[in-house]
């Protein structure tokens, strides 16, 4: 299912008030309004198939971005089509094809076991009895929830919880899926299983997916490709790798001596190179190229005891980026 | 097509008698709600008709027959959509609505009969046998087809007060965070606790037509009690039409207005 | 004492915000008692008519009609349900912590909470009653006396209120589902304490019944004071039996808080 996205632009009007019983007062009496640019002039082509992250901070615009791709909002300007399917025309034929999931609501009824509300999405969406106990049975197996399916839905873990969202927002076989912070609150088990679930599903079914997650390692092991939306704007759209690398192209060295090498010798080596030496131990955040020429020198000092290049934690890199985005780009 | 929706209801059922289960202590609680209701009003026209033979047209014993019907309309009211209408201003407030939407069903069928209050259906039994009891007894004679124009009146009742109470729920789309939704639909519901005679005058066209609560159980008692007029059915049937088609256009209109206010 | 009640204030003026964010509440609510006397007025005519008399039980029709106008008026003003549902949720769901732990009353902060979330009402509803000597002249509120004994009794009887309703709150510490039986007698009070039809109209045997509680104290008595129906040397001694309704249903309600608050179990959340 393909993603066609041309200048979409959406803003909203709100009442803004001042705090306190002054304030309350004055919006009692007449009320302000102000208008807020959700998002700005965003183009974003998707190809059947692919996972796409979309990255940015609260309040960046993902959310919008989002709701209008499922036609949850009216844009103010520009198009979308979804396999030619204009979103907010709500066609069930387009709502057929499409699910979404998002990790703080659950659409799964609250208090009778989950297979009960599987039967009504099945109604819902029409599946044919023989399909739905197929994918049902599919699902079930591939995340590992056999036996919690008459359990009802408040006395599951968090992390069930999410496998039973994520099966009922599949059991129509969607082609285009919605992922909006999957993992949150999950443990870290919890988490990779479910993002092995989605890699698995994904490749299976050829089925489109679009993701949005706080845990960029969430993004990392799913998504090639990112957007990063930023104040309502476009930033980035590309290799999520390459984007880490323009940022914070630094990897981490720790080279050990078996012992305290010349200090002469370190002391003409720093004059080129920014590192540490604490005893035998040297480390440093460099650049590949500077990281391997620094290593040269090394081993010509002295054969290591240990030693070994690390990427940085990408949650880190992708906190200094969003800290000043356009600095970067 | 309808038997897809009806199909589709029996699921809400299914479900909604699933957890109305598991709360039996609800359940009670509810039931006991009901009978101390039905008894506020029934000792209400005791009192009243401790000083009066006759309010208009309705004697006494016009009044207990009315009574019930009320009772009943309120049960059915209950049973589909109390679990619904005032939820709605929840699912907009915090975006709930948001699944409703992106389903390939119509979405006021959804919002409007999602949960059924199972409950309710032991207080209707109970009810209209003591419809059929309290009619037997009463002194008019009321024939078979008494019942068939009172079950098409009563049937056009209902769905006069569901429109009407859907669109009291939509004023959420308008005003944010509607929370006296409910409480201004049972305000306007008491004019039809109260038999239409006591109403006269502008007052009286007014629960005729605009807020046609009038229509939504004394006609229907009239009907039972006095038989067929076929002018106030005919008249009965094209309000409740129009006001299902209101409820169309303002579900429409503020569906719009939650998508573009939303974020 | 003056700690006490800038303690207490803040939370009236925190409730005030909230009101006035809910501005809806007040339409419906003067919606619902103009409405309501409105229907009223339509019945009581119709049987003033029916009987062909003037009074009935020494009541003329605008008489009865302004004691029904500020019967459901006192009626309104005096029920807490709505903050009872939240004190019992605290409870049941573990809220009650918040309060535990902090150097405020439980009861008493709902107690302002309560009165400061009616402050609009309030407002509105002594504008109304300021035109009561215009709407219905010499019907009520006739001299200055009346005007503060209708206070007095008024204030009184939101009080007795707020224990009874105290006291079903108090219930949930032991059992689940007592938000059903403040539903409940929600609606029972609106007729048995005299919000719609008034008390001496009531069947002798209720009546009597009726006179062993302090339902009375609730919309009856703070209108017939306002309205003249209560003699004035009848004042004093039934004042005085108001507060002490007051006090035993304030004990009572400290006595179930203090038993129930070692059952309570704080559920985490």
């Amino acid at each position: 299912m393909s993603i066609h996205i041309q200048n979409i632009s959406k803003s909203f009007t709100s009442f803004k008030r001042e705090a306190g019983l002054k304030g309350a007062f004055q919006s009692f009496i007449n009320r302000k309004y102000e208008t807020f640019h959700a998002l700005q002039n965003i183009n974003l082509d998707v190809d059947s198939g692919e996972i796409v992250g979309i990255l940015g901070e609260n309040g960046a615009g993902k959310t919008t971005l989002i709701k209008l791709m499922v036609g949850l909002l009216y844009p103010t300007d520009g198009s979308i089509h979804i396999d030619g399917y204009t979103p907010w025309k709500r066609k069930n034929e387009f709502l057929k094809q499409i699910s979404v999931v998002m990790g703080q609501k659950n659409q799964l009824w609250w208090d009778i076991p989950a297979s009960e509300s599987f039967l009504l999405n099945q109604k819902i969406y029409e599946i044919p009895q023989a399909e739905y106990k197929k994918t049902l049975e599919e699902l079930v197996q591939l995340l590992n929830v056999e036996d919690k399916l008459n359990v009802q839905v408040r006395r599951l873990s968090l992390g069930e919880r999410m496998k039973m969202e994520i099966i009922a927002a599949l059991l129509h076989k969607p082609k285009f899926i919605l992922l909006d912070e999957p993992t949150i609150g999950l443990d870290v088990i919890s988490q990779s299983k479910i993002r092995e679930f989605i890699k698995f599903y994904n490749e299976e079914h050829n089925s489109t997916f679009l993701l949005t997650s706080h845990y960029m390692n969430d993004i990392q092991a799913l998504c090639d490709r990112v957007f990063v939306i930023h104040k309502g704007h476009g930033l980035y759209d590309g290799n999520f790798n390459a984007l880490v690398n323009k940022i914070k192209p630094q990897k981490k060295l720790i080279f050990e001596f078996p012992h305290a090498p010349a200090e002469d010798m370190i002391v003409s080596l720093q004059q080129e190179f920014e590192f540490n030496l604490i005893r035998n131990v040297v480390t440093a955040e460099l650049p590949d190229k500077q990281l391997t020429k620094l290593l040269g020198s090394l081993f010509k000092l002295d054969d290591p005891v240990t030693f070994s290049v690390e990427e940085l934690p990408v949650e880190d890199t992708m906190r200094t980026f969003f800290s000043n985005p356009e600095k970067f780009l | 097509m309808v038997r897809r929706y009806l199909n589709l209801w029996g699921s809400f059922f299914a479900n909604s008698l699933t957890r109305d289960m598991e709360y039996k202590a609800n359940l009670i609680g509810g039931i006991i709600v009901d009978i101390i209701f039905y008894s506020v009003q029934y000792f209400f026209f005791s009192i009243i008709y401790s000083y009066v033979d006759t309010l208009g047209s309705f004697t006494r014993e016009d009044v207990m027959v009315f009574l019930i019907i009320t009772f009943i309309s309120d049960t059915v009211y209950m049973f589909l959509f109390s679990g619904n209408l005032f939820p709605l201003n929840r699912l907009v407030v915090q975006g709930d609505l948001d699944f409703m939407l992106l389903k390939p069903i119509n979405s006021q069928f959804l919002v409007s009969f999602r949960y059924v209050k199972s409950y309710a259906i032991f207080s209707l039994v109970i009810l209209v046998l003591m419809l059929l009891r309290q009619s037997s007894l009463h002194s008019a004679d009321i024939g078979l087809m008494n019942y068939l124009y009172f079950s098409i009146s009563f049937f056009c009742g209902l769905v006069i007060w569901y429109s009407l109470d859907f669109l009291i729920a939509c004023l959420t789309f308008w005003f944010k965070n509607f929370t006296v939704g409910g409480w201004l639909s049972h305000e306007l519901l008491k004019f039809s606790s109260r038999p239409d005679s006591i109403y006269t005058g502008i007052t009286r066209k007014i629960l005729f037509s605009l807020v046609p609560m009038a229509l939504v159980s004394s006609v229907p008692a009239r009907m039972l009690l006095y038989g067929l007029n076929v002018k106030l059915l005919m008249f009965q049937i094209t309000i409740s039409l129009s006001f299902v088609i209101m409820t169309f256009w303002v579900w429409k209109r503020g569906l719009l207005r939650y998508e573009s206010a939303s974020s | 004492m003056f700690k006490f009640l800038k303690k207490y204030s803040a939370v009236i003026k925190m409730t005030w915000i909230q009101t006035l964010e809910y501005r809806a509440n007040l339409y419906v609510g003067l919606f619902s008692i103009l409405s309501g006397i409105f229907i009223e007025y339509l019945i009581w005519k119709q049987i003033f008519v029916a009987r062909g008399t003037e009074l009935i039980r020494g009541f003329t029709l605008n008489e009865l009609v302004a004691f029904i106008f500020l019967s459901m008026i006192v009626g309104q003003l005096k029920s807490s349900w709505v903050t009872s549902i939240e004190m019992i949720d605290a409870i049941r769901s573990g809220g009650l912590n918040k309060y535990l732990i902090r150097p405020i009353s439980f009861y008493t902060y709902h107690l302002m909470m309560f009165i400061g979330q009616n402050s609009l009402f309030y407002m509105a509803y002594f504008t109304l009653i300021a035109a009561f000597p215009f709407i219905f002249p010499g019907l009520a509120f006739t001299t200055n006396f009346q005007v503060f004994g209708f206070l007095a009794a008024l204030f009184l009887a939101v009080y007795l209120s707020y224990n009874m309703y105290y006291i079903m709150v108090c219930i949930s510490f032991w059992f689940h589902e007592v938000r059903a039986l403040v539903i409940a007698y929600n609606i029972a009070n609106i007729i048995l304490s005299g919000q719609i039809i008034p008390l001496r109209f009531f069947p002798e045997m209720y009546l009597k019944i009726i006179t062993f509680t302090p339902l009375p104290f609730l919309v009856d008595f703070p209108v017939s004071i306002a309205t003249g129906q209560l003699p004035t040397d009848m004042w004093a001694s039934k004042f005085f039996l108001g507060f002490c309704w007051c006090l035993i249903t304030w004990g009572i309600g400290k006595t179930l808080y203090y038993f129930g608050i070692k059952q309570y179990g704080g559920y985490g959340a």
